[in-house]
């Protein structure tokens, strides 16, 4: 395929995508970046709808956990509500009493630009808080993924084998990195809440 | 998540120096302010360009004290990538340090701290080259452009600049040679216009006939607004100039070449270039090269000119002749890999993971090559093409395999 072709078919998606947002998300700075386009050997046909947003409350239970494609109300761009947040920029949502899934957040996303590659801990294994479980791979760096609480790996994300790119396009939904089971709930004290992330990021 | 970049992040070189002498009496007060200061407290040297950028939504990072654009909001690095490589990008790289050597040693002077043949080189010809030390040591790896036999531009890193100016002066002195003299072109900006489409962006400027700057040429160009230097050369393995304009005019003509070109040419950053730098095999001084490194180490020997490998006469010629005749221990190669790219510092073993044979200088996924592409140092006997190795990445072996450099075709305008 020519660069040319190549171009005019990431505007053209670009522009279809956008069409699908709702009236403010479109005219937001954030654009999905869909790097994994230029990593996949057949490119989709059909565009996966980005933001069809869950309006349901917040689920508890761990049988709704599975397929479940977003972990927040709102929009990818923000630092929703909700959600734990760590000084390293990765996202908790709890699920049930114990367990948790983790991501990286939307300004980390952005920061790092097109991930290409996201290397995923293992099922089954323990995990201490602060240790690297993972790394996320853009073309300019890798970052280490930590684990902001103590545990049990129990499910990973393994969509982002093939679309590394939703950790950019849905870093609060598809984009999500792996489920814990957490030891120690104590753990969770010490993270942040939405507006404490907002102003930690602010004057980083 | 660690969000540092991965760019390299050296220190800068004293500010305000126009020469050598100037810089010899500013030193101590140079080392000085850097003890005063800690490295995140000293002001970043802005380019002329530098609200431009901010205008353009440019992330911007400290790069060899300089506030330099990594990337702009309008495409990712990848999207930046394929644009340069289909269109045109315009990098601004005014944070380069130009030099103007006057004088009749100058000839002399470049044939000591160079390999290259500067005598046989052609007026209004560029080369590729390196300023080496007694070991044969690259100090750094520079442009070397004749105008005239007496008069020299070269384009070194700004990274280099106060290593640079150091050992230029020590050289001087060294070999005593008088009648040079030196000047940095400290109110010249420097732009990068690199892609299939930037002669036509440039040719939309000026009544000068381009086709007539071939690689590595390079002629006064007249353009609305003044005459700019422009050699056809570049960074990204395509087609491209580089061009040096004064500090004043650099803003509006780089806002002609955006505008006119009606969306040809977009702004790129330093983040795509160095995967471009890197998809065309091109080093980054400092993470590639260094003062330990040979150009023969470092697969560069083609910049030694053939006269010169004959009558040596040349820093370090002792140690490169040595290496020429024999080999080296070590050499410069490229490497493919898929899954997580091998990067900077990561280590290399052979196949069975037991040895360790070599280290990656620069790594990185090629959004061209849609694999993993990096380039490092490995024991000679694992240098051919199609061997395999293993990267340390993260504690885990992943497979590597040594790969032709470059990983793009470059295509240059002969």
């Amino acid at each position: 395929m020519s660069y040319q072709k190549n171009i005019l078919m990431v505007s053209t998606r670009l522009a279809a995508v956008r069409s699908r947002l709702p009236v403010a998300a479109r005219s937001a700075k954030f654009v999905p970046l869909l790097s994994n386009r230029f990593y996949s050997k057949t490119t989709p046909k059909t565009i996966a709808p980005l933001f069809t947003v869950s309006r349901n409350t917040p689920s508890t239970s761990l049988s709704n956990v599975r397929g479940r494609r977003s972990y927040i109300n709102g929009n990818d761009e923000e630092t929703p509500e909700g959600l734990r947040y760590t000084e390293e920029h990765e996202w908790l949502a709890l699920e049930d009493g114990n367990l948790a899934v983790i991501g990286i957040t939307g300004y980390a996303s952005k920061a790092l630009g097109d991930v290409v590659y996201v290397e995923l801990p293992s099922v089954g294994a323990s995990i201490v808080a602060g240790e690297p479980i993972g790394a996320v791979e853009s073309v300019k760096s890798a970052s280490d993924i930590y684990s902001p609480v103590s545990g049990e790996i129990i499910e990973v994300n393994e969509q982002l084998d093939k679309k590394p790119g939703l950790v950019n396009a849905e870093p609060y939904r598809r984009g999500w990195i792996c489920k814990i089971l957490i030891k120690d709930t104590t753990e969770l004290e010490s993270m942040m809440d939405n507006n404490r992330y907002q102003t930690f990021i602010a004057s980083s | 998540m660690a969000l540092l970049s991965k760019l390299p992040n050296r220190t800068a070189g004293p500010s305000c120096i126009c020469n050598l002498a100037r810089w010899s009496r500013s030193q101590n007060k140079t080392i000085n302010r850097t003890l005063a200061n800690n490295a995140n407290s000293t002001p970043l040297l802005q380019t002329p360009l530098y609200d431009l950028h901010l205008a353009h939504g440019a992330s911007m990072h400290p790069f060899a004290g300089f506030s330099m654009p990594i990337t702009y909001e309008t495409q990712s690095i990848i999207e930046s990538n394929k644009w340069v490589r289909s269109q045109a990008g315009l990098f601004d790289v005014s944070h380069m340090v130009q030099h103007i050597f006057t004088g009749k040693d100058v000839t002399a002077f470049l044939e000591r701290i160079t390999p290259t043949d500067v005598r046989e080189l052609a007026p209004y010809t560029g080369v590729y080259s390196m300023f080496l030390n007694n070991n044969g040591g690259i100090v750094d790896d520079i442009i070397i452009t004749k105008h005239t036999d007496d008069k020299y531009y070269i384009v070194t890193n700004a990274a280099c600049r106060a290593g640079d100016l150091a050992f230029l002066q020590e050289q001087k002195k060294l070999h005593g040679l008088s009648d040079i003299s030196h000047e940095i072109l400290e109110e010249w900006g420097l732009l990068a216009l690199q892609g299939p489409r930037a002669a036509e962006a440039l040719q939309g400027l000026t009544e000068f006939d381009l086709t007539q700057l071939k690689f590595g040429n390079v002629g006064l160009v007249p353009v609305k607004g003044g005459k700019y230097w422009v050699s056809r050369s570049g960074y990204t393995g395509e087609d491209g100039f580089e061009i040096s304009v004064p500090k004043e005019e650099t803003l509006g003509f780089t806002e002609r070449l955006l505008g006119e070109s009606n969306s040809v040419v977009k702004l790129a950053g330093l983040g795509v270039r160095d995967a471009l730098r890197l998809e065309a095999g091109l080093c980054l001084y400092g993470q590639d090269l260094d003062e330990t490194t040979t150009p023969v180490q470092a697969s560069l020997s083609w910049v030694i000119g053939k006269r010169r490998r004959l009558e040596g006469g040349f820093n370090g010629y002792e140690v490169i002749a040595e290496e020429l005749k024999n080999g080296t221990s070590r050499r410069r190669v490229g490497f493919l890999s898929d899954g997580p790219p091998a990067r900077e510092g990561s280590k290399i073993y052979e196949e069975t993971g037991v040895k360790l044979i070599g280290v990656v200088t620069s790594g990185l996924p090629s959004p061209t090559v849609g694999r993993n592409i990096a380039m490092g140092y490995i024991e000679k006997s694992f240098m051919q093409r199609g061997t395999e190795v293993l990267f340390d990445i993260r504690s885990r072996k992943r497979t590597g395999t040594v790969a032709k450099m470059p990983f793009v075709p470059p295509k240059y305008y002969r």
